[in-house]
């Protein structure tokens, strides 16, 4: 039963994956090879730790943290700073969800290398450590969970130059952060997939965002004027993809956007036509299946280090699809195409 | 006017030492309740919140913090501001962290420098003030900028990593199991609560808050005196910003932000006055430990961070509240 369960699972990925038309990233495990816990006999309380507390994203990595301790009968507490560069606060959070006595801790790292130390004190202390979207370098935790973010990139990539470039022309980058794993990893992953095509060029270097949709207006704005030939801007997360969106907009331009994430103005963008592709995550699973994790640690069961959450890449034609909906309500749980 | 004139006319001892103490204590009186208030409710919410290693990571998470309210006591005091606090923690981490990675510096000579860097700032909002006639808010909110911009084109926004463990134990080592970086804080509180009420630089700078203009007069070198409030403040900021640097363990040029808010917070909720001329040391550091243990407390108590802010905004308020009525009781 557990194997049928297992392999409809890898089924039902391999089905996301491969509406994209997207090679599956084979080398790490998919979230339903965790065994499904039992319900414990004890009430744990568990904390979840996120970059900021009041981006769309963590909220949906919230949601399915909740969902989860719903159905298992355990807590979880939502900590996170105000903003996603306060290092110090978070790394508080850490230690304090450590002293204060909590079962088992769910943590996005602001930073790879910082949060290492209280991550170490909360093994030290037998307190089970699940990572999610943004990892430690070295890999510490007992199990991380997160896209594959170079793959990801390098896929969407392939699908730009494929489809909206016809292989030639002119790209240029907008990323959200030049600190995170993440803001690191898209733009990486996005130049690879460019390599294989010759005849495509980056111009400029990477612009940086900093998660402010006007600085990415700014930026996209004086991209427009720069490089008149340009054909693609991508944005590396919602709010870097929103802000080039309302450029080429109001410029009237013929560019067209891709990016990352989805939140309900990109969805709209997307209906529009203006962003042209967004690859979506699985926030909602990440927290869910973070919580699974670190239920199975506590029942004695190994966990593999690195698990690969599905993305599904969203495109104006296949918006109207059933596996578009289920990806979108990844962010919106209460996402209706109809509405 | 003669020396002695001058210094009688700031002499504070005259005022019977036991209403100095009781004037002292009610300052600082809103804090301290709040603080007691907070333990016993905490305490009662999750025993562990009363634990010795929770009061470590109280103690560390303080620090920075009550650092930066030190430096902002004595220009808050000389009736000015400085919003520039946070990104010159920011710049100072990051000129730390490079000359110690990149350019192979003793961490000892790095912090040297680091600090000598604070006090160039310092002196830039200081002559901003005093020569320019910039206020301060504006001196210090172009400051802001300017650190901010300046630690991002220090590596073009990248972080810096690896720094050696010696220089961690700044913030990780313990004396008495006491974690260090606390120590830094409490022996420069400590030195800068005798220079706010024992020596004749903190008199000034007190007496400038009340009235620049009457303490001009008394011959006060009103001027120098605010650039030296400022340079001291700077280099306070670059100790802070070397303390967040052994804390994290990672340089990036967007940290720090808002924590000059936290300590303009500290000051007031401690007694201190926007208005100057009040102010005292041992009243902003119960300001930052209030907010820390608001922080912690809350955490451990499993009450959302979204209500801990409102309850720090409140608190805030109510500081300068409670402050007002004491005054019109009087």
């Amino acid at each position: 039963m557990k194997l049928r369960k297992t392999l409809l699972g890898a089924a039902a990925v391999a089905l996301l994956v491969g509406m994209a038309a997207v090679p599956a990233m084979a080398a790490a495990p998919t979230v339903h090879s965790l065994p499904v816990p039992a319900k414990p006999a004890k009430h744990y309380h568990f904390t979840l730790i996120t970059k900021s507390n009041a981006s769309p994203y963590w909220l949906a990595v919230r949601e399915g943290a909740d969902a989860a301790a719903k159905k298992f009968g355990v807590s979880v507490a939502f900590e996170a700073p105000a903003s996603g560069t306060d290092l110090a606060g978070q790394i508080g959070m850490v230690n304090n969800a450590v002293t204060g006595g909590t079962d088992g801790i769910i943590l996005a790292a602001q930073n790879p290398q910082a949060l290492l130390k209280p991550v170490k004190s909360a093994l030290a202390h037998h307190i089970p450590v699940v990572t999610v979207d943004s990892g430690l370098s070295p890999n510490i935790s007992d199990c991380f969970l997160a896209t594959s973010n170079v793959g990801a990139a390098a896929a969407l990539a392939k699908y730009t130059a494929d489809h909206l470039m016809g292989g030639k022309g002119q790209y240029a980058i907008v990323d959200f952060n030049h600190t995170a794993s993440t803001g690191i990893a898209r733009p990486k992953g996005f130049m690879l997939g460019m390599k294989s095509y010759p005849h495509i060029k980056k111009m400029g270097p990477i612009q940086y965002s900093n998660n402010d949709v006007s600085a990415g207006l700014r930026i996209a704005t004086t991209m427009l004027t720069q490089y008149p030939h340009l054909k693609v801007i991508f944005g590396a997360n919602d709010r870097a993809a929103l802000g080039p969106a309302e450029a080429v907009q109001r410029a009237h331009a013929k560019v067209k956007v891709v990016g990352f994430d989805a939140d309900l103005g990109e969805i709209a963008l997307v209906k529009a036509g203006i962003i042209q592709a967004s690859i979506l995550q699985s926030p909602y699973d990440m927290g869910y299946y973070a919580v699974v994790a670190l239920l199975d640690k506590l029942d004695g069961k190994t966990l593999p280090k690195r698990i690969n959450t599905p993305y599904f890449l969203l495109t104006p034609k296949n918006l109207g699809s059933s596996q578009a909906t289920a990806a979108i309500r990844q962010y919106a749980p209460k996402y209706n195409p109809a509405g | 006017m003669d020396q002695q004139a001058r210094t009688a006319a700031l002499d504070v001892e005259t005022i019977p030492r036991g209403r100095m103490l009781w004037r002292f204590v009610r300052q600082i009186a809103f804090a301290l309740i709040s603080i007691v208030v907070l333990v016993v409710a905490f305490g009662v919410l999750n025993p562990r919140f009363l634990s010795g290693g929770n009061w470590f990571h109280i103690a560390q998470q303080v620090a920075v913090i009550a650092i930066l309210a030190t430096g902002q006591t004595f220009i808050i005091a000389t009736a000015g501001i400085d919003i520039s606090q946070g990104s010159v923690v920011a710049l100072s981490s990051m000129i730390c962290a490079i000359a110690i990675v990149d350019a192979h510096m003793s961490s000892g000579v790095a912090i040297v420098l680091t600090l000598a860097l604070g006090a160039v700032i310092g002196a830039i909002i200081g002559l901003s003030v005093v020569v320019l006639g910039v206020p301060p808010f504006i001196a210090t909110l172009g400051m802001l900028a300017v650190a901010l911009g300046a630690a991002l084109l220090t590596t073009n926004g990248t972080p810096v990593f690896g720094l050696p463990n010696g220089f961690q134990e700044i913030s990780q080592g313990t004396v008495l199991g006491f974690p260090n970086m606390a120590w830094i804080a409490v022996l420069l509180a400590l030195f800068s609560a005798y220079l706010l009420n024992k020596t004749r630089f903190g008199r000034y700078t007190l007496a400038i808050g009340s009235n620049a203009e009457a303490a001009r007069r008394v011959g006060i070198n009103v001027p120098r005196h605010l650039l030296l409030v400022y340079v001291f403040g700077g280099i306070v900021s670059s100790l802070a910003g070397v303390i967040y640097l052994a804390y994290t363990a990672a340089a990036q040029p967007t940290s720090g932000a808002n924590y000059e808010l936290y300590a303009i917070a500290a000051v007031v909720i401690g007694g201190g006055s926007l208005f100057g001329g009040v102010g005292t040391i041992l009243g902003s550091i119960l300001g930052a430990l209030l907010m820390t243990i608001l922080k912690n407390g809350t955490q451990l108590a499993g009450i959302s961070p979204y209500v801990e802010q409102v309850i720090l905004g409140i608190v805030v308020v109510g500081a300068v509240y409670v402050d007002n009525l004491r005054r019109l009781l009087r």
